[in-house]
């Protein structure tokens, strides 16, 4: 009786905490990587923990887009938009790579300062 | 959001993703400006007060420590440690010379930064310098030792060299410096097979110390690890008595105003784990990036692709610069205290400053310890990163919402404040003791304690300064 009392409350709580998420606007971000770099007004990307974002990732060449921490990654073909949506669960401050195809697996993909970066600031 | 999903899944699945990733990302948010100036005013406000209730309200002599017989309970716990460590060491050695060479599936690299270097010293401030019963090291040695014995050497091992005296204990400062320099200056420092080669020339270079010299005298005056952790346990409310028959449980910190440095070298040594602490922020941070900017064109000869050179001279650098203001604030003491000399004030305030250096540990890594250590789930199951599923636990991955960054921010900041507390606490009371007369105390304490304000605020402002590589100025990537 008691462990069913337990996972009902349980069950309200998801379900408030995931209509209270559901209500949370998204927030959209642009990044437009011109020779391996975005633009220095692109490179930080604040939210707040709980919001859902998007980024739309454009090249002029092809490679993939990491967000690191949250593990996503996004292939990304030259001129092609590509797309990126989450939810920011977890506060921190997340280093966004850019992997141009032409340079995949060289010692030089993670010298020097990254692409941008994914700031999720807490409440 | 299914894009979202196929491309998370991607990364899941795609062990290359994981391969190209660093060893011991940061993800620490920089604490906001207001946890700075609150964080500074409690600093500099607490300082008044602690100086007055130990200068007013304190007596000279402690109550001693409670010594606790515990019989045949620590030397069994001895011997379990030393097995255990030593069968670690074993596997850390396999791991490093036959594992991965990616740093995040093999059990190296967290093993011995997070676990070792951060997680056992904070340990060990908090509860006790247990690495004596676990020092690998020193039990290969005590294991031949008995065995040389046994067969018939009267002497044992040791071969009882004369160890030099002008050398002292300088040769563990430059094993400080030089570690630190591994661990934050040198890329590799995560790459396994590189730990395991360096941890086998430790090895040799110890063994070969202990037995031209003796264990002891070697421990004492060249083996950097055996006086960082000793230094540290000096923290700490709980102290093996001889023998290991008894456990003294005492004020924490007494350690370090009970027996003030004996040498200018273990004084050095004390500065150096302040700096060197401090350092390792700070080279995370923007003003590391400006100033080596700024370093390149002054001294191009500094400058190497790798930042090695730039990394050490600026290691070095704060390292003196610490030393100095040091050695400053004693002689302003010493001539705010007629009849003390310099070197009894720089050898009696040193081990006061070792709670800063705590306190920055914890404020540094604590995030880390706890993002970093959750890996070791992973890592218990396929220590090699093999492909190994030996408990069925080997495709965990740390979970990076476990600690919200206001979590962090208010550990970080608080430890800082606690430690600043409690350097000054102690500070005072080493000048009570020693000084004898309340008002000389209180004099003889403040410059030290101004240099504890200023290297405190230094600790808040790294912690709170934004850990930018990219909205750094165009100018210093093109560079």
């Amino acid at each position: 009786m008691h462990s069913l009392a337990t996972f009902l409350l349980c069950f309200a709580l998801c379900a408030i905490s995931e209509a209270h998420s559901a209500d949370a606007p998204e927030k959209t971000f642009t990044i437009e990587i011109v020779r391996g770099a975005a633009p220095a007004a692109q490179r930080v990307l604040k939210v707040e923990k709980g919001d859902a974002l998007r980024i739309r990732i454009t090249s002029d060449a092809p490679g993939e887009l990491h967000v690191h921490g949250y593990q996503l990654a996004a292939p990304v073909a030259a001129g092609k938009p590509a797309e990126l949506a989450f939810k920011a669960y977890a506060t921190g401050r997340y280093p966004i790579e850019w992997h141009a195809a032409d340079k995949r697996g060289s010692a030089a993909a993670h010298r020097g300062p990254p692409l941008a970066a994914l700031e999720v600031h807490p409440k | 959001m299914t894009r979202a999903r196929v491309a998370a899944a991607a990364a899941c699945a795609m062990p290359a993703l994981a391969y190209a990733h660093a060893f011991e990302e940061r993800y620490d948010l920089p604490a906001p400006l207001s946890y700075f100036t609150t964080g500074a005013a409690a600093v500099v406000i607490l300082s008044f007060i602690v100086a007055q209730v130990v200068i007013e309200h304190t007596g000279a002599t402690a109550a001693p420590g409670r010594a606790i017989r515990l019989g045949a309970l620590l030397p069994a716990l001895r011997l379990a440690g030393r097995v255990l460590t030593l069968l670690l060491f074993a596997l850390a050695l396999i791991c490093g010379l036959y594992g991965t060479a990616d740093p995040q599936m093999n059990l190296v690299p967290t093993l011995v930064w997070i676990i070792w270097w951060v997680g056992l010293s904070l340990a060990i401030a908090c509860i006790g310098n247990i690495w004596r019963a676990l020092d690998p090291w020193r039990t290969l040695f005590d294991a031949a030792d008995a065995l040389a014995r046994r067969a018939g050497m009267r002497d044992g091992m040791a071969m009882h060299y004369r160890y030099p005296r002008a050398l002292g204990a300088w040769p563990a400062v430059l094993l400080l410096l030089a570690l630190s320099w591994f661990e934050v200056a040198y890329p590799q420092a995560a790459v396994p097979y590189r730990l395991a080669c360096v941890a086998i020339a430790w090895s040799i270079m110890t063994l070969t110390g202990m037995i031209l010299f003796g264990a002891d005298t070697w421990q004492r005056n060249a083996d950097v690890f055996a006086i960082y952790f000793a230094t540290l346990g000096r923290c700490a409310p709980l102290t093996a008595g001889p023998g290991l028959q008894t456990i003294t449980a005492r004020m924490p910190g007494r350690g370090l105003i009970d027996e003030p440095a004996t040498s200018v070298a273990i004084v050095c040594f004390v500065i150096a784990m302040l700096s060197t602490v401090l350092f390792d922020g700070l080279l995370s941070g923007q003003m590391w990036w400006l100033a080596q900017s700024k370093i390149s064109h002054a001294l191009p000869f500094l400058v190497d692709a790798d930042g090695y050179r730039i990394g050490a001279a600026g290691l070095v650098t704060v390292w003196l610069l610490f030393l100095g203001a040091y050695a400053l604030t004693c002689s302003i003491t010493a001539w705010l205290v007629p009849g003390y000399g310099f070197k009894s004030i720089f050898f009696l305030f040193a081990f006061t400053l070792v709670p800063l250096a705590v306190a920055y540990n914890l404020a540094h890594n604590c995030s880390s310890l706890l993002m970093q250590g959750q890996q070791l789930v992973a890592l218990a199951s396929d220590p090699l990163g093999v492909k190994w599923d030996l408990f069925g636990t080997a495709n965990f991955r740390p979970n990076i919402g476990l600690v919200d960054a206001k979590v962090t921010w208010y550990v970080a900041i608080g430890a800082i404040v606690a430690g600043h507390v409690a350097a000054v606490w102690l500070a005072h009371l080493a000048a009570l003791r020693e000084f004898g007369t309340r008002r000389r105390a209180a004099m003889a304490t403040v410059p030290l304690t101004l240099l504890m304000v200023v290297y405190t605020v230094i600790s808040l402002s790294i912690i709170a300064e934004p850990m930018v590589k990219f909205d750094i100025p165009e100018s210093v990537i093109s560079n």
